[in-house]
C-alpha cells in the first residue's frame, strides 16, 4: 500500500504537467513554431486516445475472464486501417471542405444539412459516451483505492480528476471558435498521454515477464504459468460469433466513436498522415495488446485466487512490493482515462453546443462584439461541466459489479448505429435524410432496449419478450442461448441498415440532399468549381447575419476579402456557401443552412436551377458513357440506309430496264405495222400480197395488245387490285384442263405432256388464275423442252400444301438469269423471245403470291428444270 | 481573395499492381482473423510455453502491419 498523500501528489503533478504541456504547445503554435507537432507520429499518438482505462486495466481483466477475446478490440481497428485508403482520405477531404466539426455535423451535412439527423446523432452519442466517461472516472477511483488501501475514498479522487479535466478541457478546448485553428494544446497533451500509457504498460509487462520466471506464489489461481497462459489464450468455439461481432464493433468504433472521429478526421492536418498512421497505429495497438499477456499470466500465478483481474496491472507490482512501479501503473491508468475524458467531453460539447443549443441561440439578437462566438463557447463550457457531472454521477450510481468491458462494449454498440449512415453516405448517392433518420431511430431504439437499459438493470422483461419474438426457442434461452451483446448488436444494426436502405430507396430527398450527396460521394474525383446552391443574398443581409453569429471583427474581415461595398449587391453563390460554412463551424451545418436560407431570396427557384444543373451534369456524364453505344447504333442505321439505297437503285435500274424493254418490245410490232401500212397506202399491190400484209399487221397488233394486256395485268397484280376470286377448286382437274389447253402447242413442238395427278387435291384458289399460271409454266417448259421431248405436270399434297410441279428436260435456266427470273422481263432476256415479252413468270409469281402461295425454281440443271407452285390446301371440305 | 486552402496537388498515382496488393491485404486481413482460421491455428504445440493460437494471432497481426507499411511507403512523402 502507498500513502494517500503521495499518490495524490504524484497524480496531481501529472495533471499539472498536462496543463503545462498544453499551455506551452498553444503558445508555441500561436508563435508559429512547433511544426513538429503536426507530424505523422503525433497524429498517430493522438489516435491512441482509443486506448482508454478500459484498455489499460480492462484488457487484462477480459483476458483473464474470457480468454483471447480481448484482442478483438484491437484487431478490428487494425483491419480497418489496412483498408484505410478506401474511405479515410475521402472522409478527411470532405470534412475539410465542409468545415465539419463532429460526426453529428458530418452526418447532418451529408443528409441535406438536416437538423433532425444532427440532433439524433448528438443524443445517441450522449447516451453512449456518458457511461463511457463514467467508466474512466470509476477506473481512476478504483485504482486509487487499490493503491492506498481500503478505507480511502476513491470516489473523491474521481471527483477531483473530473474537476481537473473540466478545467483542462474548458481552458484548452474552448478558447477559440475557428475552423482554421484546431486545438494544438489538447492534441499535444493527448499524444503525450499516449506515450505515458504505452510506456507504463510495457514497463509493467516487462516486470510481469521477470516475475513469471521466478515461479508461482502460494494460493494463486494457477501454479504453472503455462496453464495460466493457456487460460488466457482460450478461444471456445461457441464464442466464435461473439468474436466476429466484437471485431466488427471495434472496427466501426475506430471511426464512429465521437472522440475518434474528432482526432482522426477533424484534427487531421495533412492527408498524408493517414498513410503513416495506417501502420503506426496498429503497431501501437499491437504493443499494448502484447503487453497484456504477461500481466494476465503473472496475476494468475502470483496473486491470490479471486483477486480482481481488472486491477492486475496495479496489483501485480503492488503485491511484489514494487511501489514505484505501482505508481507508474497508476499514472498510466490516469493518462489513459484522462485522455479519453478530455477528447470525448470536448467532442460531445461541440455537438451539444452546435446542434442542440446554438440553433436556439441564433435567433436571439446579440449585442456582443464577437457575435454568438462567446455564447457558443460558453455553451460548450457548460456542456463540458454537465457531461462530466453526469459521468461522475453515473460512476457513483453504477456499482462496481460490472466488468469495465461491458460498459465500453455498450458504448461501442451505441455509436455503431452511425455506421450505416456514415459509410453508406460516402458511397451511395441515393441515400437520403429519411433513410438515415429511420435507420438511426430504429437502431438506437433497439440498442436502448436490448443493451443500454439492461445495463442499468431495467427492461429485462422486454428483452425477454423480444428474444422470444425474434429467436427460436433453443436460441432464446438455455445453455446454447445467443449472447445478449450479440443479440442486441445484430438486431439493432440489421434493423438500422434495412430501414436506411429501404426508406432511402422509397423516398426522394430535397434539392439540398442531392447536392450534398454529390459533394460527398464525388469528393475525391471532382474537378472544376464546387457546385453550390444558386442563391441570391443581399450583401447587407448576409453581413448582418455573419456579424450576429461571428461578431463584427470576423464579419468585416470576411467581407473585406470579398471586396466591393455596395450594400444591395447580390453575392455570388460560392461566397455565400463559404460564409455558410464559417457560420456552420460555430452553430453547426444544419442551423447555418437554415439561417442563410432565411436571408436568401428567391431560393426555391434557384434550388431548382441548381438541381437542373446537377442533373444536366449527371446527364452529360451519362451521355458520354452512352456515346460509344450510340455511335454503334448510328453505324448500324447507316448500314441499313446503304442497303436500302442499293435496293432502291436496283429497283430504279429495273424500272429503266423495264421501260426500255417495253419500248423495244412495242417498237418491233409497231415498226412492222407501220411499214406494211405504208406499203399498202403507197402503191397498188396484188390481192395476195395485200392479204399477206394485212395478216402481218393483224398479228403484230395482236401481239401488241397481248403485251399491253400483260403489262396491265402485272401492274394490277402488283398493286393488289387485280380481281381474284378464291374458291374451293380441285388442283388436279385444273392441271388436266391446262394440259389439254396446251396440247396443240405441245404437239406442234413435238412434245408430249405427261400428267401425274393421281388424286384430287383441293385448294382455295382462283381457278382461272391458277390455270393461267400452269399454262404459262407448261408453255415455257414446252419451249425449252430438251431431250426426251417430254413435259411432266404433277400435283400432290405435301406437308399441308398443294404442290404443283412442271418439269422439262431442257438445258436449264442460266446462272446469271436466276436472281431476276421472276422479275419483269427477267425470263425474256435469253435469246428466245419469240413468244411473249417475258412477263409470264413475273405475272405467275404475283398470282401465286396473291393466292397465298409461292412460285419457285426448284431445280435447274443440264438435265432439266422444275418449277414448283405451292398453294395452301383447302381443308373446309 | 483566399477562401479555401489552395488545392493540394493530387498524390502521385499508385502503380496498379500496388493497388491490387492493397486490395488483397484489405480483403485478406479479415480472413486471417475469422473464427475458422483461428480454429485451424489452435494446435498442441507451444513456443516457450506460449500457445500456438497466440503465436498465430500476433504473427498474422504483425504481418498485416508490415504489409500495410510496405504498400503505403511511397505515399508518405
Amino acid at each position: 500500500m502507498l500513502a494517500s498523500p503521495l499518490v495524490l501528489a504524484v497524480g496531481g503533478s501529472y495533471l499539472a504537467l498536462l496543463f503545462v504541456i498544453a499551455f506551452a504547445t498553444d503558445r508555441l503554435a500561436a508563435a508559429g513554431r512547433g511544426v513538429g507537432l503536426f507530424s505523422p507520429v503525433v497524429y498517430t499518438l493522438s489516435l491512441a486516445v482509443y486506448c482508454t482505462s478500459w484498455t489499460f486495466y480492462g484488457a487484462v481483466g477480459t483476458a483473464v475472464r474470457s480468454g483471447l477475446e480481448f484482442v478483438t478490440i484491437y484487431i478490428g481497428p487494425t483491419l480497418v486501417l489496412m483498408a484505410w485508403w478506401v474511405f479515410l482520405p475521402k472522409l478527411v477531404r470532405i470534412a475539410k471542405a465542409q468545415r465539419i466539426t463532429s460526426i453529428a455535423d458530418f452526418l447532418s451535412a451529408r443528409y441535406g444539412k438536416s437538423r433532425p439527423v444532427a440532433v439524433l446523432v448528438t443524443l445517441i452519442a450522449i447516451a453512449s459516451i456518458t457511461p463511457y466517461i463514467a467508466l474512466q472516472l470509476l477506473a481512476i477511483s478504483r485504482s486509487f483505492s487499490a493503491l492506498v488501501g481500503e478505507g480511502a475514498d476513491g470516489a473523491d479522487t474521481g471527483f477531483w480528476v473530473a474537476v481537473a479535466m473540466c478545467f483542462f478541457v474548458c481552458l484548452f478546448g474552448t478558447r477559440r471558435l475557428n475552423a482554421d485553428e484546431s486545438q494544438p494544446g489538447i492534441v499535444a497533451a493527448i499524444a503525450f498521454e499516449s506515450v505515458v500509457k504505452l510506456a507504463a504498460l510495457l514497463a509493467i509487462s516487462l516486470f510481469a515477464v521477470l516475475l513469471i520466471r521466478s515461479g508461482p506464489a502460494e494460493g494463486a489461481a494457477f501454479a504453472d504459468w503455462h496453464e495460466a497462459m493457456r487460460n488466457v489464450a482460450a478461444m471456445p468455439a461457441e464464442r466464435s460469433v461473439r468474436w466476429v461481432i466484437l471485431s466488427t464493433l471495434s472496427a466501426i468504433a475506430i471511426v464512429c466513436l465521437p472522440r475518434q472521429f474528432q482526432v482522426t478526421v477533424v484534427e487531421n492536418r495533412d492527408e498524408r498522415h493517414l498513410a503513416a498512421a495506417s501502420w503506426l497505429f496498429p503497431l501501437y495497438l499491437f504493443l499494448i495488446t502484447l503487453a497484456v499477456l504477461p500481466i494476465a499470466a503473472a496475476g494468475l500465478t502470483h496473486l491470490p485466487a479471486g483477486a480482481e483481474p481488472d486491477l492486475f496491472v496495479l496489483t501485480v507490482p503492488l503485491a511484489e512490493g514494487v511501489s514505484a512501479l505501482a505508481l507508474v501503473a497508476f499514472i498510466g491508468g490516469l493518462s489513459a482515462a484522462t485522455s479519453m475524458v478530455i477528447v470525448a467531453s470536448l467532442a460531445l460539447a461541440v455537438m451539444i453546443s452546435n446542434h442542440l443549443v446554438a440553433p436556439e441561440l441564433a435567433d436571439r439578437p446579440s449585442r456582443e462584439a464577437t457575435g454568438l462566438t462567446a455564447a457558443v463557447l460558453f455553451t460548450r463550457r457548460v456542456a463540458i461541466v454537465v457531461i462530466l457531472t453526469l459521468g461522475y454521477l453515473y460512476s457513483r450510481a453504477s456499482g462496481a459489479d460490472n466488468g469495465l468491458a461491458s460498459i465500453g462494449l455498450i458504448a461501442f454498440a451505441g455509436v455503431a448505429q452511425f455506421a450505416p449512415a456514415l459509410f453508406g453516405g460516402l458511397f451511395w448517392r441515393r441515400a437520403n435524410r429519411f433513410g438515415a433518420t429511420a435507420g438511426l431511430v430504429a437502431g438506437a431504439a433497439v440498442w436502448i432496449v436490448t443493451l443500454l437499459l439492461p445495463s442499468f438493470g431495467a427492461g429485462d422483461g422486454f428483452v425477454l419478450v423480444l428474444r422470444e419474438l425474434v429467436l427460436t426457442e433453443r436460441m432464446a434461452s438455455g445453455p446454447g442461448a445467443v449472447d445478449p451483446l450479440v443479440f442486441g448488436v445484430t438486431l439493432s444494426l440489421a434493423l438500422n441498415t434495412a430501414l436506411y436502405v429501404a426508406v432511402s430507396l422509397a423516398t426522394e430527398g430535397a434539392a439540398i440532399d442531392q447536392l450534398q450527396a454529390t459533394l460527398f460521394v464525388d469528393a475525391l474525383h471532382r474537378g472544376g468549381p464546387e457546385p453550390t446552391l444558386r442563391r441570391s443574398v443581399s450583401r447587407r443581409d448576409l453581413y448582418r447575419l455573419t456579424q450576429r453569429i461571428l461578431g463584427p471583427a470576423r464579419a468585416h474581415a470576411m467581407f473585406a476579402e470579398e471586396g466591393g461595398t455596395t450594400d444591395h449587391q447580390a453575392l455570388d453563390s460560392a461566397f455565400v456557401s463559404h460564409v455558410e460554412r464559417e457560420i456552420g463551424y460555430a452553430v453547426g451545418a444544419a442551423s447555418a443552412h437554415t439561417m442563410v436560407t432565411r436571408v436568401a431570396t428567391g431560393e426555391p427557384l434557384s434550388v431548382d436551377a441548381a438541381i437542373t444543373l446537377l442533373r444536366e451534369t449527371q446527364d452529360a456524364i451519362e451521355a458520354a458513357r452512352h456515346l460509344g453505344v450510340r455511335s454503334v447504333e448510328l453505324e448500324r442505321t447507316a448500314a441499313e440506309l446503304r442497303t436500302a439505297n442499293a435496293t432502291l437503285t436496283e429497283l430504279l435500274q429495273e424500272k429503266d430496264d423495264f421501260l426500255s424493254r417495253v419500248s423495244h418490245e412495242m417498237r418491233t410490232p409497231l415498226t412492222a405495222v407501220r411499214a406494211f401500212a405504208e406499203l399498202l397506202r403507197d402503191g397498188p399491190a396484188d390481192a395476195d400480197r395485200s392479204a399477206r400484209f394485212i395478216e402481218i399487221i393483224f398479228t403484230e397488233s395482236e401481239r401488241l395488245t397481248r403485251l399491253l394486256d400483260d403489262i396491265l395485268d402485272l401492274s394490277r397484280l402488283e398493286a393488289g387490285i387485280a380481281p381474284i376470286t378464291v374458291k374451293r377448286v380441285d388442283a388436279a382437274s385444273i392441271v388436266a384442263a391446262s394440259a389439254a389447253a396446251m396440247e396443240g402447242f405441245a404437239e406442234r413442238n413435238g412434245v408430249t405432256i405427261k400428267i401425274d395427278a393421281p388424286a384430287p387435291v383441293h385448294v382455295a384458289a382462283d381457278g382461272d388464275r391458277l390455270k393461267q399460271v400452269l399454262v404459262n409454266l407448261i408453255s415455257n417448259a414446252v419451249k425449252f423442252h430438251g431431250d426426251p421431248p417430254e413435259v411432266t405436270v404433277a400435283v400432290a399434297a405435301e406437308e399441308g400444301a398443294a404442290v404443283l410441279r412442271v418439269s422439262d428436260h431442257g438445258a436449264g435456266v442460266p446462272d446469271g438469269l436466276r436472281p431476276r427470273l421472276f422479275t419483269k422481263f427477267g425470263a425474256a432476256w435469253g435469246a428466245n423471245t419469240r413468244n411473249g415479252a417475258g412477263l409470264g413468270l413475273a405475272i405467275s409469281r404475283q398470282i401465286m403470291v396473291r393466292l397465298g402461295g409461292d412460285l419457285k425454281l426448284e431445280r435447274s440443271g443440264p438435265r432439266g428444270s422444275t418449277f414448283t407452285a405451292v398453294l395452301p390446301l383447302d381443308r373446309t371440305g | 481573395m483566399k477562401r479555401e486552402e489552395p488545392p493540394r496537388a493530387p498524390p502521385e498515382p499508385i502503380a496498379p499492381e500496388r493497388t491490387d496488393l492493397r486490395t488483397i491485404v484489405a480483403v485478406g486481413g479479415p480472413l486471417l482473423f475469422t473464427p475458422t482460421a483461428l480454429a485451424l491455428a489452435q494446435r498442441e504445440w507451444t513456443v516457450f510455453g506460449v500457445p500456438s493460437l497466440v503465436i498465430y494471432v500476433f504473427a498474422a497481426w504483425l504481418l498485416g502491419i508490415l504489409l500495410t507499411r510496405l504498400l503505403n511507403r511511397g505515399m508518405r512523402d
